[in-house]
């Protein structure tokens, strides 16, 4: 931190100034009370160095009418202190709500890559610590910075006119200590995020080794897995220790410097009461002022020293705030309520379609081509990283594909509203989304209202027993309480939002891969009835799964390797043939048939 | 939100603690120091102003002098000495507690990486990083921060108390008075703002859970266009958040305009008592000077009084939450585990019971063989052990952990089964042996093929990726049952289930398997169901079972002379020249 950065290094803070400045009435009285705070407080040391006097004078109704004084200054500082502190805070917490609001709305409108490169987890932190990193600089500075800004000179003034020599030891002093704590600040700041950092590494490696504890386990990997994170957390406590170190250098400076002007006051202010120029109650006053100017200047150095932060974590806000939003979403007028009536199974047509993903040499798909004809099932499987999601994403036109590749209903995708297109389309995607709220709430939202739908969608699932074990059945609630489903049972509701519905093309992107063999045995009877008379998509890891389907793709790296019915894969693909084996006969080796 | 949390817990953290003794005893003892200079530097102060202050305002000589030599040892004792004192508390206390909480935090993850799987089932991975993280955090706080100020703070508070009594006794009842004070708003505040910062977090989660949740699953968002739907539960989980915050403000705000106003006020009501006593001729000027002097310390401790609290309470939480994780059940302990049958009762049908009570205790590291008539329900036996059933009433228990409460997956790494009929899959012989492994090394496959004699049988198969004809259709019984054997091997298991073949072959296959039947079960747990002499001879223990009950257990020496059961079947046997 060198000398504060002009103005202008501070606009990327406008995001968050904008809206509070907005609240004009509580920020300008809120700064003026902050402003008139710090001048009460100088009232105390003055009145309490005449008191003394009062009192070495004997002048009994002297002392009471300065300590009355003193009183007063203490009651009118709380009133305006209190008044500062809510109308700047109170503006603050507004000004955040507002950018919230505003970063939210953007966020959801982002493109469905943006999320592949932010986690869940990051997004969250952004939106929490970031923002508020950025309020601190508002409602919060001007309170301590206002108050450190008159009491700081009007005490230094006071000081200066009683004695003189005191207070330019003091100034010295103070100014020195603040060379030295703006000189340590950006170490404390280094030190800090250190920590920061290793901590985090210390939470990545943890939670690596916890989400995959069956592997860690079965590999007998946990000696190894302590010792990764015994050496993680060996780092972390090295930089805690420098950091303890720096804040205790910190701490060594404050305390040195208070103690120094104090031993300056014992000396100075005692040869200058002991030849007469001052009293024993300017003594008092300079101690009392030092009691009340130590915690304003601590103050003011953290107004200081939050701004990098803050201003490192604007520049993410702004990115968020500049990353350009996807062009098919958020076109829809209001949630998916309604199916459109009497839309019929639409005809899907893909032409020689190819797709890259950013940063990838080798294309996610190429070349694929096929036809699914109203009221069709297809089942599309491959071995991980054939390229199934990315057909699904381009089918469900989160991303774009190339012009005159896709077709529905003869008529190329890129030419229909997205909003009409998913009017029509039910999904079940991999990670299941539910919303905190009831079960029912969750199946019907993916645009049904009748309860006999949801309730035959649930039935289908597989679900209705273990949604009937939970307190409140299709009225409980998820993710509160004890209220957890497993991650077959997530995906079994998400899957019954879709079959809930009723629209006319269904996308179901590996609905089962956590259900165990037996009741995704139940699950696919249901589930083939569901999809007559509707074009859907089923993609699978599980060969067992596509198996329902009236054609199956089978794809790797991207490549159709094989297109027709599971007698004619099984003939024809041989990779598909080998990989229908094995899994056969590792299911009959878990016992589950 | 408030939980009562049981103060021993803390206790968990004394044997992290013990190895750095000394330095935390070290630290206390820097702390005393520095205590006894910040009582010094005030007093120091008094004894100048009514000392050589005092007496040069009366007119007396050399009074500066003496001024200086005070200056001096406030110098040298408070500025320099309290100052060194201070850094040498705040590193030696940061040593000492970081590494306390490094091994701790080690020792935890070690614990949660050890736990059964079911366990970290039931919470997600975040909640445990929390208590790898967050968690030890707090007790770090504790530890470096809160409990040795926190006892010093006390400690500060009656001392000075004490102080003020000693050198301005009119003023120690005023001094109790206002900390009383003080610390009441302190606690107060302490108690109301948590449950609005409690309300905060709620609201802070709910929202965060929302965004969290729609980052996921952005995909279904958008492939459902519910984008507007979404955000406008997103805007209004912001607006309750906001509202919870607005609800904090005038609490906080209010109890930092009140603790400061009530210390200050305090502090006139001494300036006013100790006024007038000094107006009086009661107590001197330096006196109370130095009483104001040690108040100003005073402020501080009890302004933290409810921070400290907070500190205290979020690390009994985070004590509360490191202890469950310590006291939880763990996985199955690495290498061989005992195996326990309690009162196992179980039947295909309900009307026809197969097993009748059925107690069976097998020490880890020995071999018990199950014998008994054709039907007794040994074979239902084995496939208990390994889940293939589950009892209907009883228990089973491996390693001390009842089996049902095992992951599937976990108990058929640790508990292998080698089937009577050998089962060849399609693929290669390499498929074949690693199908019961989790990842077998190379090294692993060479070192059993050797210990099986496997590898000419390898070489003439065309090597380990040769695929084998349909399900190994050219490989003889005891080539099968050898593979099957190597099988087991390769998984390592702690727990070997035999169904012994019953088939006889000719001599050399038999001697070879008998020898390859060494080498697996040699330092596993093994329950063998069998069926040949030599394999009940040297067994640890034979548990005889008939209709469903153990009638008789022991070893073959013992057994074959006690004239029971199983002298009966030896002798029938015998007669047959058949196995047991």
């Amino acid at each position: 931190m060198s000398a504060p950065a002009p103005l202008r290094a501070l606009a990327p803070l406008g995001p968050i100034w904008r809206p509070f400045a907005a609240r004009r009435v509580a920020v300008g009285l809120g700064s003026l009370c902050a402003l008139l705070a710090g001048g009460a407080l100088l009232g105390l040391p003055v009145a309490a160095g005449r008191a003394l006097d009062a009192a070495g004078a004997g002048d009994a109704s002297g002392v009471t009418l300065w300590v009355g004084a003193f009183a007063a200054s203490v009651a009118v500082e709380a009133l305006l202190r209190f008044a500062a502190r809510s109308l700047l805070v109170g503006a603050s917490r507004d000004a955040e709500a507002d950018l919230k609001d505003r970063v939210q709305e953007h966020l959801l409108r982002l493109p469905v890559r943006w999320f592949d490169r932010h986690p869940p987890g990051e997004v969250v932190s952004r939106l929490t610590q970031d923002v508020e990193a950025m309020r601190f600089t508002t409602g919060p500075a001007l309170l301590y910075g206002l108050q450190a800004l008159t009491i700081l000179p009007l005490g230094l003034a006071v000081l200066l006119a009683t004695t003189p020599a005191l207070g330019a030891v003091a100034l010295t002093a103070f100014a020195g200590l603040a060379l030295y704590l703006l000189r340590l600040a950006p170490k404390l700041r280094t030190e800090s995020t250190a920590v920061q950092q290793a901590l985090g590494e210390v939470g990545a490696r943890a939670g690596e080794a916890f989400a995959a504890i069956r592997f860690v386990q079965a590999a007998r990997r946990v000696e190894a897995e302590t010792q990764a994170i015994a050496a993680a957390s060996e780092n972390l406590r090295d930089r805690s220790v420098r950091l303890a170190r720096v804040q205790a250098r910190t701490d060594l400076g404050i305390h040195a410097t208070t103690e120094l002007v104090l031993f300056a006051g014992l000396c100075l202010g005692g040869m200058a009461v002991a030849e007469g120029s001052a009293s024993p109650g300017d003594l008092l006053g300079f101690y009392a002022l030092l009691g009340v100017q130590l915690a304003p200047l601590l103050a003011l150095g953290f107004v200081l020293g939050g701004l990098p932060r803050a201003l490192g974590a604007a520049a993410r806000i702004q990115e968020i705030l500049d990353a350009e939003v996807s062009a098919g979403a958020g076109a829809s007028a209001g949630p998916p309520d309604a199916t459109q009536p009497g839309s019929n199974p639409p005809r899907i047509e893909v032409r020689d379609l190819s797709c890259r993903l950013d940063g990838s040499d080798e294309p996610a798909l190429s070349g694929v081509s096929f036809t699914v004809e109203p009221g069709q099932t297809l089942g599309i499987c491959g071995p991980v990283g054939s390229g199934k999601s990315t057909l699904v994403d381009l089918l469900l036109r989160l991303e774009d594909p190339e012009p005159g590749r896709i077709f529905v209903d003869g008529e190329d995708v890129l030419t229909i509203a997205p909003d009409v297109l998913r009017a029509r389309t039910a999904v079940a995607l991999q990670d299941p989304f539910l919303l905190r709220d009831t079960v029912a709430a969750n199946a019907s939202f993916g645009g049904t209202t009748n309860d006999e739908d949801v309730r035959r969608a649930i039935r289908d699932a597989e679900l209705e027993r273990e949604i009937e074990a939970l307190e409140g059945g299709l009225q409980a609630r998820i993710g509160e309480r004890g209220m957890t489903l497993s991650g077959g049972q997530r995906q079994r509701l998400a899957l019954a939002r879709a079959l809930a519905c009723g629209k006319p093309f269904v996308v179901l992107d590996d609905p089962l891969s956590a259900v165990d063999v037996a009741t995704e045995r139940a699950v696919l009877g249901a589930l083939r009835t569901h999809l007559e008379g509707r074009t859907a998509i089923l993609t699978a890891h599980r060969l067992s799964t596509v198996r329902i389907a009236d054609r199956i793709l089978y794809l790797e790296r991207g490549r159709l390797l094989g297109h027709g019915t599971h007698a004619e894969l099984l003939a024809t693909c041989p990779p598909y043939a080998a990989a229908w084996h094995h899994q056969q006969e590792s299911h009959a080796l878990e016992g589950d048939g | 939100m408030i939980r009562r949390v049981d103060r021993s817990r803390l206790g968990l953290l004394w044997p992290f603690v013990r190895p750095h003794g000394r330095a935390f005893v070290g630290a206390a003892a820097l702390l005393a120091l520095s205590f006894g200079v910040e009582l010094l530097g005030p007093w120091l102060v008094r004894n100048a102003v009514d000392g050589p202050i005092r007496s040069a305002l009366d007119g007396a000589e050399g009074a500066g002098r003496a001024l200086l030599t005070l200056g001096a040892l406030y110098f040298a004792a408070v500025v320099v000495g309290g100052s060194t004192l201070g850094y040498a508390f705040a590193v030696t206390t940061a040593r000492a507690g970081k590494a306390v909480i490094r091994d701790l935090r080690t020792a935890l993850t070690r614990r949660l990486l050890e736990l059964d799987a079911r366990w970290h089932d039931a919470e997600s991975s975040g909640r445990s990083v929390t208590r790898v993280t967050a968690d030890v955090d707090n007790l770090d706080q504790l530890l470096t921060t809160g409990a040795l100020h926190a006892v010093f703070d006390l400690a500060k508070l009656v001392g000075l108390a004490v102080a003020i009594g000693v050198f301005a006794p009119p003023l120690l009842g005023l001094a109790l008075v206002a900390c009383g004070a003080a610390a009441t708003i302190s606690m107060l505040f302490r108690n109301t703002a948590r449950a609005a910062y409690g309300a905060v977090r709620h609201d802070l989660a709910q929202q965060n859970g929302l965004i969290a949740e729609a980052s996921a699953g952005i995909r279904t968002v958008r492939a459902l266009g519910a984008e507007r739907a979404i955000g406008a539960r997103c805007a209004a989980a912001n607006r309750r958040t906001r509202d919870a915050w607005r609800a904090t403000i005038r609490r906080y705000a209010t109890f930092f305009a009140s603790i400061d106003a009530s210390l200050r006020l305090s502090q006139a009501g001494m300036l006013w008592i100790g006024g007038l006593a000094v107006a009086r001729g009661d107590v001197t000027t330096g006196a109370l000077v130095q009483a104001w002097l040690y108040f100003q310390k005073l402020i501080g401790p009890i302004r933290d009084l409810g921070e400290r609290y907070n500190v205290l309470q979020s690390a009994l939480a985070s004590a509360e939450r490191i202890a469950e994780v310590f006291e939880a059940p763990s996985a199955l302990a690495d290498g061989a585990l005992g195996v326990e049958f309690r009162d196992v009762c179980f039947g295909y049908r309900p009307e026809q019971p197969v097993l009748q009570g059925v107690d069976l205790t097998i020490p880890a590291g020995t071999t018990c063989a199950v014998v008994g008539p054709t039907g007794a329900g040994k074979s239902t036996l084995l496939a208990l052990l390994s889940r293939i059933h589950d009892v209907d009433s009883g228990s089973i228990e491996v390693g001390g952990a009842a089996v049902q409460r095992l992951p599937l997956a976990a108990l058929r790494r640790r508990v292998v089964v080698v089937p009577q009929e050998p089962v060849m899959i399609r693929g290669t012989l390499r498929d074949n042996l690693v199908a019961q492994a989790a990842d077998p090394s190379q090294v692993r496959i060479e070192k059993v093929l050797d210990e099986f004699g496997l590898q000419d049988l390898v070489r003439a198969r065309g090597g380990l990726d040769a695929e084998l004809d349909g399900t190994g259709a050219g490989l003889s019984r005891g080539e099968r049952q050898l593979l099957s054997m190597a099988r087991a091997a390769i998984a390592e298991p702690d727990v070997l289930v035999l169904d012994e073949a019953t088939a006889s072959l000719d001599s050399a296959t038999e001697t070879r398997l008998a020898r390859a039947l060494v080498t697996l079960c040699a330092g596993r747990t093994v329950v063998v169901v069998a069926h040949r002499l030599a394999t009940v001879r040297t067994v640890d223990q034979i548990a005889v079972l008939e209709h469903g009950k153990i009638v008789e257990r022991g070893r073959h020496d013992e057994l074959a002379a006690s004239g029971g059961h199983y002298a009966a079947m030896l002798r029938a046997a015998r007669s047959s020249e058949d196995g047991p």
